[in-house]
């Protein structure tokens, strides 16, 4: 039985023997349910080689996960098996790709993407996606900057160090009107900007699609459909035959 | 899809129209998408056209006429420029409400043109909106230097000082600051989101390992995702809802600096509308005369045609006329007033010492852009080259008209007096286009100057709907 005071090399081999499984369950994320740090059985197992973090104390389950994870993908890169992510394909019109993901949205799939040049327009409507609430976190940020204004001019103006100007309200809503317009649309214009990447969880550098042998066509000329292999309907041969239906090209499988 | 046969109208329906109204297409050349990306990309990736460079290089010397002058401004006091108690600003204010006024045209070229869904702004509004950042980093450095102990320039802001002293919220100085700082973040931060798909296509066709990692660190790994798009195109419709408030605002804010006075000639409430017409005068100008250049030194009159250029004069003689209404409106109000001193102003500006600034300013706003109501004139490129630098020209007159003129006689006699630029006065002016120029032609080189994907957008081709009339066209082609 294997236990964690067992000295890491014997836990290699064995995790190379059952690396598929452990492939899955891992990147399920299954809790480790092991004890924090080094628990030994008696007094003696003090003495014995136990699991050690680099910093010499007992390992934690987080560090223990990491590790494993480590392992696990030097197993795979060394075996050169890949993990698929996605079958892909192309068109070469937006009416094409429209259609196709028309079909797909009325064939139950959720977890597919299309990849365009330009946003071609309705087709978040033919993928059946939800609207974007990027307009309610942009309000948030305007009433925030308009908040913020407001108490701004408050503090500074009526609160801190009036100034007595031609006798002048100190507060004048009317002559702050300015400040407070230009505030909310910096405010807003500033959560716009962010909402936009976390929303969209920019910048993200690498992503499986990209590595599609035609993929920078993506940005030029050709509509790209992806569809994701944890799809509950993902099916190899079936969602092949469905992207070759309606006439997709270069369909490839892509992986991470 | 055929690439063969080029698409001569926008849309087979659109095709009756068009051939009512006499419209041009909007993109000229072959217009399906790769030959737009190759046209564009082209650009950045190859090497630039010999004048490129020639050119770069004197614009830098230009910049570096800016940059001494700011050194010795900064290095022995405002006392360098022409300025004295009475005209106590005059080329720098000229200057700062000049630039600010050319940067407007390019966030409505982006802004309040796409509100109002004019397909032909998709060619122009990457270089447009370039030109209002370029233009607004020149105004900048006028409310900075103009302070004169620059190294104070904190103090604008209203942040807690060892005196425990805020500045004046009720004064149009310090909303100034508020109205700039905000346009040049918006205008960055629009232009950027923009940038973010053609960066990728950048990316995607980079020729060095170099600019594929440059491009696509900028692109924040852009990959055409349709989820990416919806909120991209959400958040470029909020822009552009921000941005044409802004514009509006920004401008009349910096009108405010005058009208808010009791200075005779600057307190009028026709300034705010006056000032934006003016601007958007001026920036349509300067991109008239940015783009005849561009489009024929980096081959792109299929891209940015006679008909785009035609529109930009359409806008040119509009405001030019709002403006020649302004102009007159003030000379019957301040004559109606019976106000003195107002009814001086304007007869000082008409028959005084500056008379030769208020005529000039005259020919060139109102007489010189009116002959755009001839549509061969609008249509012909050395026509409109010439208009739009005297529109310029104008423009900065009437910025020194009202300035100078208002302030050299105002309400008391004995403090009458007669301004003249020094040489520094000139020489950071002159300067200040070198900064632009500069910056203008670094960008033509380095990042994509027309809107790639909002061109491919508006072809016919990127119709998902209804395009099966089209597409049986091309099969019988």
């Amino acid at each position: 039985m294997q236990r964690d005071s067992d000295p890491p090399s014997q836990k290699r081999s064995e995790e190379a023997a059952s690396a598929e499984e452990a492939t899955e369950s891992a990147r399920a994320g299954a809790a480790d349910s092991k004890p924090q740090g080094f628990v030994p059985a008696d007094e003696a197992e003090y003495d014995k080689p136990h699991e050690e973090g680099p910093h010499g104390k007992a390992l934690l389950a987080s560090e223990r996960q990491v590790e494993r994870r480590h392992e696990q993908d030097a197993v795979i890169e060394a075996s050169g098996e890949r993990i698929p992510y996605a079958l892909m394909g192309y068109f070469t019109t937006p009416v094409d790709i429209y259609h196709a993901c028309e079909a797909l949205r009325d064939a139950g799939y959720s977890r597919f993407d299309a990849h365009t040049p330009f946003p071609v327009h309705g087709l978040e409507k033919a993928m059946g996606l939800k609207p974007s609430p990027l307009p309610w976190l942009v309000l948030m940020g305007g009433v925030t900057g308009l908040v913020s204004a407001v108490l701004l001019a408050w503090y500074t103006q009526l609160y801190d160090y009036p100034l007595i100007i031609s006798g002048k309200p100190s507060f004048s809503y009317q002559a702050f009107i300015p400040i407070f317009f230009e505030l909310t649309v910096l405010f807003s214009a500033l959560t716009c900007f962010f909402g936009l990447f976390v929303l969209g969880r920019l910048p993200s550098f690498f992503h499986p699609t990209m590595t599609h042998p035609s993929f920078p066509r993506a940005t030029d000329d050709a509509f790209f459909i992806s569809v994701e292999v944890t799809d509950p309907k993902y099916d190899a041969t079936e969602t092949r035959n469905l992207l070759q239906r309606v006439g997709a090209q270069g369909i490839r499988e892509v992986s991470s | 899809m055929s690439a063969t046969a080029p698409l001569q109208v926008e849309h087979p329906r659109l095709s009756e129209r068009a051939a009512l109204l006499d419209e041009a297409p909007l993109v000229q050349q072959k217009d399906d998408f790769r030959s737009i990306t190759d046209k564009v990309t082209g650009i950045v990736l190859n090497k630039a056209p010999s004048g490129w460079f020639i050119l770069l290089c004197l614009a830098i010397s230009i910049l570096l006429i800016l940059g001494g002058s700011l050194v010795h401004l900064v290095g022995t006091g405002i006392g360098i420029w022409g300025l004295n108690t009475t005209v106590n600003w005059a080329w720098d204010i000229t200057g700062f409400v000049f630039w600010v006024g050319i940067g407007h045209a390019g966030t409505l070229i982006s802004a309040i043109l796409f509100l109002f869904r004019q397909k032909w702004r998709t060619s122009i509004n990457r270089a447009a909106e370039a030109m209002t950042i370029f233009a607004v980093a020149c105004a900048a450095i006028y409310p900075v230097a103009h302070l004169g102990r620059i190294w104070f320039a904190h103090w604008l802001f209203p942040i807690p000082n060892q005196m425990s002293i805020w500045p004046n919220f009720k004064s149009p100085l310090l909303w100034d600051v508020f109205a700039v700082s905000t346009y040049a973040t918006v205008s960055a931060l629009f232009w950027f989101v923009g940038l973010i798909p053609d960066i990728a296509t950048l990316r995607d066709r980079a020729t060095t390992r170099t600019k594929q990692i440059v491009f696509g660190i900028l692109c924040l790994g852009w990959r055409g995702s349709h989820r990416h798009w919806l909120h991209y195109e959400k958040a470029y419709l909020l822009f552009a809802g921000l941005s044409t408030p802004l514009v509006l605002s920004v401008h009349t804010i910096v009108s405010f600096d005058f009208a808010v006075s009791i200075v005779p000639g600057w307190h009028t409430t026709i300034f705010p509308p006056y000032f934006v017409a003016g601007a958007i005068f001026s920036g349509f100008a300067m991109v008239v005369t940015l783009m005849v250049f561009a489009r024929k030194a980096f081959g792109l009159e299929g891209l940015i045609t006679i008909r785009h250029l035609e529109n930009m004069n359409k806008v040119i003689v509009a405001t030019g006329t709002m403006v020649g209404y302004a102009y007159a409106m003030e000379l019957f109000i301040a004559w109606y007033s019976g106000n003195e001193y107002e009814r001086f102003a304007f007869a000082n500006r008409i028959l005084g010492p500056y008379a030769w600034a208020y005529w000039t300013m005259v020919s060139c706003n109102v007489i010189f852009p009116q002959l755009f109501w001839f549509k061969k004139v609008r249509t012909s490129i050395p026509a409109m080259f010439i208009i739009s630098i005297l529109v310029n020209i104008g423009m900065w007159f009437e910025r020194f008209v009202i300035i100078v003129t208002s302030l050299h006689r105002d309400f008391l006699p004995s403090s009458w007096t007669y301004f003249r630029p020094t040489i520094w006065d000139i020489s950071t002016f002159f300067g200040s286009f070198g900064l632009f120029f500069t910056l203008f032609l670094l960008f033509v080189r380095y990042l994509p100057m027309v809107a790639i994907s909002e061109v491919k957008g508006i072809t016919a081709a990127a119709d998902p709907h209804g395009s099966h009339k089209h597409e049986e066209a091309h099969h019988a082609a």
